[in-house]
């Protein structure tokens, strides 16, 4: 009687090459079904009109959180980020993602949707991303008769648009190993617990000695894609993760974002935060590193 | 007064509590009827535009579609979707067609289908060819007033709808304001709301050509007025419609007016078949009439250095959108309930509203009320700060009495126990040692203090008569068919505790029957927060009468006086030897099945139009912290206590008012309906972009009751309805203050107005 | 439009039901099998009111494709009560006013389902936590809170 969807050819891939093959020949007018929350809601408000849906849930051994033998973090496509909330090898070992992904309103959506899915909606305003990215986070990527590697960060092109071509399929996120000394935190504003970030910020510091030898701050909902903010970066490596020294970083970091005002925040108050964010997020990190700013 | 009470004042389950943890209830968007067609609408995509010509003929031969309607189809009949109209004598303006001629808001019904399932009914609504001539639109009070601005209504020259018109006014402005030695002022903003229950509107409607009736499943509040309206507007006589209500999964005002239920109509007059209207989200909320249209308030409070207030001034402003709707009367309902509060001789009010073109207005929970006593109560803080007077004393000093003037002329205030309510609530927040806390550092914490006083029933503005009629079964149970309008708000359950109080009856024994205008006798229905205490006393009284009649016949049976008998514990006794006596059950049975010739069945009923002024008072604590670098405000404790006069049942009293908290909350921090000022759409149209709170944004909350019993009331019970959702706005933007020392006048107070405010004070 | 002939086990009871593809689980509960407990209110996730219990996991059938989920357990609110026999969850609902007008009532007793199932004896903040995702516009939440809290054992 009441049907929201449109008609579409529904096909189920049982291995990833099928999966591939399928994408590949439909040209684009395909659409992978994981979790089916992104995908579904587009399908009924009409912003995506795929002629196929190609579910990949029967790809068996997709879904799974392990280590390999240098210690990088693999996360299968199918893995659901309730699944890495309460998986003890990212509680332990990656708390930045670990937060973000446990701050998450709805078990349902939890329960429902997958990391990769999630970054392959490619909405800037994805809680997953930055902690990802933050993280170094590479995606591995099948395609008809080919495997590529793209470090995350690199993945969007804008809002809604990655980089894959018809017939790839994103089939892991890979996270380097984190080496002695590396500390991650995330922070998100959000209207209420269960809205999207007005801006949301993730860290990755290592210090040794007491020196910043490496530092990734990745911003989100405030660019069309995430936000590597180099030059803030560039601030703090090679120097002590002093209160000015942060402060200053931060204040980098607000001008190299370039917000929108919409119905959940203004230009000015997005800048604002990412300030106060990406400082807090540091304090946070050196809170949980040990180390004691000093003014 | 401390009575002996077996079934009031307990907290007993809902009456349909069972059903809908089953998942059995039936609601309008669950139902099914044999042959039902799937209807849906055709909407203007332009603000402001004449419908030039419409071509349906593709539409009608597509197949599967068994009706296409325009307003070519019925005669053009003024109709409003306010069925409120009727409770007001000379009632508002009807200015709405059935399908518009002149498109005055993005979504306005252009035309209707109906089909035999909702993808051939899509794809007939594409099929429907309307020329617009596109005219130019304005989206703000501001532009719709401006000289030249395009007139949207014939009637309203420069777009006014409600010309500046005071309400109540009392004494002398001048002489008020002269008197005073501090005054106090502020231009307020506030965010209509959407009542966003989880059922999406939805209606049905099914028409009998042999019969001529027309019965529809409505999620209307207002039954029987809603019939009246559905009946004017299709030129039937009112016998001919039938309206019945299945659960409604919404409410809170919502169901003051039509929304789907006109077009349904004529689909299933057209299709000689059932037609379901079934809005999605986006429609729901694009469509649905919002709160009530005031936006902008100028008030001004004076005081004496004592605190002794001597006069309010206060201009509002209203943006009704593109229809009248309730306009008039929740103009008077919002400026002459700011009159109960607080004992100022002088008061004058004033309201100008207009039109523009995106959705109309209609009503939420707390009627005109929010935005007054926003406003109210962050000036009165303003007063106290300037005056050096603690808040709570000067609420208790200054709330009017018991016998004081009520929201309208002629009222008097019949009780109050507002000072137990600010006492209890200063005491349980720390009210004391929390205001004396420091304020430094990066998060800073304040508390904060609102207090109001309502109403219970909307008499003597708008009519407000009730019937209950009690029908006893053989059992002794009785079947008691009243007309709440049953939302889930508890009313049915306590106007039974009613029943078997008076009757000496258990809760089980009565059975409430409620959903259908041919079964009810005519009541208003629910709103006005006057279901507990109308239709209260129409059940006590009926209650009392059909008592009478028991006794009677008892009497006669046992052979004793009436008088010498009592009623308790489900059976009829003589009070001096309990022993002796007789079941309800028996009584009722012999009745009926009285081969004596004295067979009836026994019934009572009453007809009540409540005439008091019984107000429900309430005050409202928060504790709360700011954090200075986001402008978030993180509520640590908010703490609500109601003067409710007499709790019914208090499980279901607490349940109102947690529910208003959870809403106040929404209204004060986070709803905001956006509609754009570019293009008059709804921006906030689903509840990714117009945020209630989850469970997880809830703060610790506490509901307290105040049981002093109001000597009108049905066992001394005043409303809670609506009371739940005043304070959390105008407690936490004085909290806000306490804390950091801005005054934020625009709702909902977002951080973002939070860090301008710390940003313009030099923080 | 393909149509397809597929099994649903739906409380325990298999049903053979022609399908589309288009067709989501919450449209099939409702149409097809006259559940309408789980029912379709904003669409995209935001809600809960859809939400059912597949495998025991909670999911929101007006996401889900009908297709995707054939043979396996679909537990609806109507499969909860055995007989006359509520589960604990419904009697505490019922008991401590926990809803009004009921509307999101079977989504919210189905995720403390799997709440409760998962987290016996929950504290008061993972209540919260495990029913962030179902919106109640009625009861503000706080006898939501303590129905959860008196089947769980109160947290302590």
């Amino acid at each position: 009687m009441f049907r929201r969807l449109r008609n579409f050819d529904y096909q189920e891939a049982e291995t990833v090459d099928e999966a591939v093959g399928i994408l590949y020949s439909c040209g684009g007018k395909a659409a992978v079904l994981a979790g089916g929350v992104g995908l579904i809601g587009d399908m009924k408000r009409g912003s995506k009109s795929p002629e196929v849906v190609v579910s990949i849930k029967k790809i068996s051994d997709l879904d799974y959180i392990a280590k390999n033998e240098s210690d990088f973090l693999r996360i299968g496509a199918l893995t659901s980020i309730r699944t890495a909330e309460l998986s003890p090898i990212i509680r332990a070992g990656y708390p930045a993602l670990f937060d973000a992904v446990s701050q998450i309103a709805s078990v349902q959506v939890k329960t429902m949707s997958t990391l990769v899915g999630n970054l392959c909606v490619a909405t800037p305003a994805s809680d997953i991303a930055p902690p990802l990215a933050a993280l170094g986070a590479q995606l591995i990527i099948s395609g008809p008769g080919k495997t590529r590697y793209v470090p995350l960060e690199h993945f969007y092109l804008g809002v809604g648009k990655t980089v894959l071509e018809p017939g790839e399929l994103v089939t892991e996120v890979l996270v380097p190993s984190v080496l002695p000394g590396t500390h991650s935190a995330f922070l998100k504003i959000a209207r209420t617990r269960a809205d999207i970030a007005k801006v949301n910020v993730a860290v990755t510091i290592r210090v040794v000695d007491g020196i910043c030898q490496e530092a990734r701050i990745v911003l989100g909902s405030v660019a069309p894609t995430v936000v590597r903010a180099k030059t803030a970066e560039s601030l703090i490596l090679s120097n002590r993760l002093e209160s000015k020294v942060i402060e200053k970083a931060a204040q980098a970091a607000a001008q190299e974002v370039r917000p929108i005002t919409d119905i959940r925040s203004t230009e000015e108050y997005r800048k604002q935060m990412v300030a106060v964010l990406v400082r807090r997020a540091l304090e946070k990190c050196c809170k949980n590193s040990g180390e004691v700013n000093t003014v | 007064m401390g009575q002996k009470l077996s079934v009031v004042g307990k907290s007993l389950p809902l009456k349909e509590a069972w059903d809908k943890v089953t998942g059995k209830a039936q609601y309008s968007t669950t139902m099914n009827l044999p042959g039902m067609l799937v209807g849906k609408i055709l909407r203007s995509p332009h603000a402001h535009a004449r419908i030039v010509s419409i071509d349906i003929s593709k539409a009608r031969a597509l197949p599967g579609v068994k009706a296409v309607v325009t307003a070519n189809d019925f005669p053009k009949k003024l109709f409003t979707v306010n069925v409120m109209h009727w409770q007001l004598d000379g009632g508002e303006l009807m200015d709405m067609y059935l399908f518009a001629d002149v498109a005055r808001y993005i979504g306005d019904p252009i035309a209707a289908v109906a089909a035999v399932n909702e993808e051939i009914a899509k794809e007939a609504l594409a099929l429907i060819h309307v020329e617009y001539e596109v005219l130019p639109a304005v989206f703000t009070v501001e532009d719709a007033v401006k000289e030249g601005a395009p007139q949207i209504r014939d009637n309203a020259a420069g777009n006014i709808v409600v010309p500046p018109m005071s309400v109540f006014p009392t004494g002398d402005m001048e002489q008020g304001f002269k008197e005073a030695d501090v005054v106090v002022e502020g231009t307020y903003t506030t965010s209509k709301a959407i009542q966003a229950g989880m059922e999406n509107a939805c209606s049905i409607a099914s028409y009998n050509s042999g019969t001529g009736r027309l019965t529809v499943w409505s999620q209307t509040q207002l039954p029987h007025m809603a019939r009246r309206m559905i009946a004017h507007l299709f030129d039937m006589d009112e016998g001919r419609v039938r309206i019945i209500q299945p659960y409604a999964g919404n409410g809170f005002g919502a169901g003051t007016d039509l929304n789907c239920e006109p077009q349904c109509c004529a689909l299933a007059i057209k299709a000689c078949a059932p037609v379901k209207i079934m809005y999605d989200r986006a429609e729901d909320f694009s469509n649905r009439l919002t709160r009530e249209h005031i936006c902008k308030i100028e008030m001004k409070i004076g005081a004496k250095q004592d605190g002794t207030p001597t006069a309010l001034k206060a201009k509002y402003t209203g943006d009704a959108g593109a229809y009248m709707a309730k306009t008039a009367s929740g103009a008077g309902v919002a400026l002459a309930s700011n009159i109960t509060c607080y004992e100022i001789p002088n008061i004058y009010q004033e309201i100008e509203v207009v039109y523009t073109n995106h959705v109309a207005c209609g009503a939420f929970r707390g009627f005109g009320g929010m935005q007054s006593t926003f406003v109210r109560e962050t000036l009165v803080d303003e007063i106290c700060q300037k005056v050096g007077m603690d808040p709570v004393e000067f609420r208790m000093k200054f709330h009017r009495k018991v016998g004081g003037l009520g929201w309208f002329p002629g009222t008097k205030i019949t009780s109050c126990a507002l000072d137990k309510c600010l006492e209890i609530g200063a005491e349980k927040i720390g009210w004391k040692e929390k205001r004396a806390r420091k304020k430094e550092g990066i998060r800073r914490k304040g508390v904060g203090v609102a207090c109001m006083g309502w109403l219970s029933g909307a008499q003597p503005m708008l009519l407000e008569l009730s019937n209950a009629l009690l029908k006893f079964n053989e059992d002794g149970s009785c079947n008691m068919i009243v007309t709440p309008g049953n939302i889930g708000q508890g009313c049915l359950g306590s106007l039974s505790q009613i029943a078997a109080e008076v009757l000496g009856l258990n809760y089980e024994d009565i059975h409430p029957i409620s959903y259908d205008t041919d079964l009810t006798e005519w009541s208003v229905g629910t709103h006005a927060s006057r279901g507990l205490y109308c239709l209260g006393l129409a059940v006590k009284k009926a209650a009392e009468n059909a008592r009478e009649q028991f006794l009677r016949r008892a009497a006669n049976i046992l052979k004793v006086a009436p008088v010498e008998l009592a009623m308790g514990g489900k059976r009829i006794y003589v009070a001096a030897d309990p022993q002796k006596g007789i079941s309800v059950a028996d009584v009722a049975k012999d009745a009926i099945y009285n081969y004596s010739g004295n067979s009836e069945q026994i019934t009572a009923r009453a007809s009540i139009t409540p005439t008091a002024f019984a107000p429900p008072w309430q005050a409202g604590f928060v504790d709360l912290e700011v954090d200075m670098e986001t402008g978030q405000v993180s509520i640590i404790k908010w703490i609500t206590v109601h003067d409710i006069g007499k709790a019914i049942n208090p499980m279901t009293v607490e349940g109102q008012l947690d529910g208003g908290t959870g809403q106040g909350i929404g209204f004060a921090l986070y709803e905001d309906t956006i509609i754009s000022t570019e293009n008059g759409k709804m921006v906030a149209d689903g509840f990714d972009k117009y945020k209630i709170p989850s469970i997880l944004d809830m703060p610790d909350n506490e509901s307290l009751l105040v049981e002093e019993e109001d000597p009108t009331g049905p066992f001394g019970a005043k409303s809670v309805g609506e009371s739940g959702i005043f304070l959390q706005a105008p407690a936490i933007a004085n909290a806000i203050y306490d804390a950091v020392g801005v005054r934020i006048r625009d709702v909902p107070i977002t951080p973002e107005r939070i860090m301008s405010a710390l940003k313009a004070k030099g923080q | 439009m393909k149509k397809e002939l597929a099994t649903f086990i739906v409380n325990g009871v298999s049903h053979d039901v022609v399908i589309t593809s288009n067709m989501t689980l919450v449209e099939l509960l409702r149409d097809e099998l006259n559940l309408t407990g789980a029912r379709e209110s904003c669409g995209d996730g935001d809600c809960g009111c859809c939400t059912v219990l597949i495998d025991g996991k909670p999911t929101l059938a007006c996401l889900t494709l009908a297709v995707t989920v054939k043979r396996k357990n679909i537990l609806t609110i109507e499969g909860l009560a055995e007989g006359e026999n509520l589960h604990p969850l419904q009697k505490s609902f019922v008991e401590h006013g926990a809803l009004q007008c009921g509307y999101c009532t079977p989504g919210m007793i189905l995720s403390a389902k799997f709440l409760l199932d998962e987290n016996p004896n929950p504290k008061r903040e993972e209540v919260k936590k495990g029913l962030g995702g179902n919106l109640c516009r009625c009861t503000g939440y706080n006898k939501i809170i303590k129905a959860v809290l008196s089947v769980g054992g109160g947290g302590k």
